[in-house]
């Protein structure tokens, strides 16, 4: 299976995950509940493992780079949660979150990792940046809240 | 700084992108230094200690300290998605997916999915300025295919 396959089925399935954190209610502590899940995710993958016999050992690089992750998703939770408690509106916010994403990410897979470019695929992100602005825009009288995690 | 007055929470949108792109990184050289369910579970332990960690540091902060409820069996299936999610994500970046178009195309195909979702099952309003959007998100997905 190719990246681009591969990748339109990770949306589908993070869909599913954004929907899925939606129904989490407000009395709930998100970082339990993330804390839960995690917890639940990493006692499964240990489970596969042993059976499979896959070692569990990582090399000083990966382990590094395993821990930076870990902290990343977390301070990008972080980062959202509090965007939203001191105010942000989801019809700025959000869209300003996806371009700026999509800006850096293509910005960095140019230069950092020199990246092929031509004309056609410029073209495809730049109207991409247009089309994520346009769709998060909020319809006149929708007055619900969006939120996501 | 004036701006950071008005926009308090710009900090917080700029440490989510940061945080973002780290994380994007770190399974893109992570996925080719190890295998990636043992990465996977590092990554999924350090956060889990992490948010124990916020958990306690935010006890007294306005945020509640149970799950309560249908909560309880919620998060064995948000488990079950979010380990799926994270598996195909770190194995995208370990077949050679091009850092730049495959975050676009994400985004765009997310973006897309909820909007079907949105107006297929919640029957939720639509603006031209949205069809234009979605519109303009199809031409993008085939650009970036075809480029």
């Amino acid at each position: 299976m190719d990246w681009f396959t591969l990748t339109i089925i990770l949306a589908f399935i993070a869909s599913t995950l954004v929907l899925s954190m939606r129904a989490i209610t407000p009395e709930t502590n998100p970082f339990l509940f993330m804390a839960i899940v995690t917890g639940l995710a990493s006692v499964s993958l240990v489970l596969y493992c042993m059976f499979s016999g896959i070692s569990l050992s990582l090399g000083r690089n990966a382990a590094f780079l395993a821990l930076l992750a870990g902290l990343s998703v977390t301070a990008l939770d972080l980062g959202l949660i509090f965007m939203f408690r001191k105010g942000a509106t989801v019809a700025v916010s959000m869209p300003l979150f996806r371009v700026c994403s999509i800006v850096i990410s293509a910005l960095m897979g140019f230069v950092l990792f020199r990246e092929g470019v031509n004309p056609v695929k410029m073209a495809g992100i730049v109207l991409a940046c247009i089309a994520v602005y346009l769709l998060n825009s909020k319809p006149k009288g929708d007055l619900h809240d969006h939120t996501e995690l | 700084m004036q701006l950071i007055k008005d926009k308090p929470w710009l900090p917080f949108i700029a440490l989510a992108l940061v945080a973002q792109q780290a994380n994007m990184l770190t399974y893109k050289f992570g996925g080719q230094v190890a295998l990636p369910y043992v990465f996977l579970v590092y990554s999924f332990l350090t956060q889990c200690l992490a948010n124990l960690a916020l958990v306690f540091v935010f006890r007294n902060k306005g945020f509640p300290v149970a799950l309560k409820g249908k909560m309880r069996f919620w998060v064995l299936w948000v488990a079950l998605i979010y380990l799926l999610n994270e598996s195909v994500f770190i194995w995208i970046y370990r077949i050679g997916a091009p850092y730049s178009l495959s975050m676009t195309m994400y985004s765009l195909t997310v973006l897309l999915v909820m909007t079907s979702f949105g107006l297929a099952i919640l029957r939720e309003k639509i603006s031209p300025k949205q069809i234009c959007g979605i519109v303009f998100a199809v031409i993008s997905i085939l650009l970036i295919r075809l480029g």
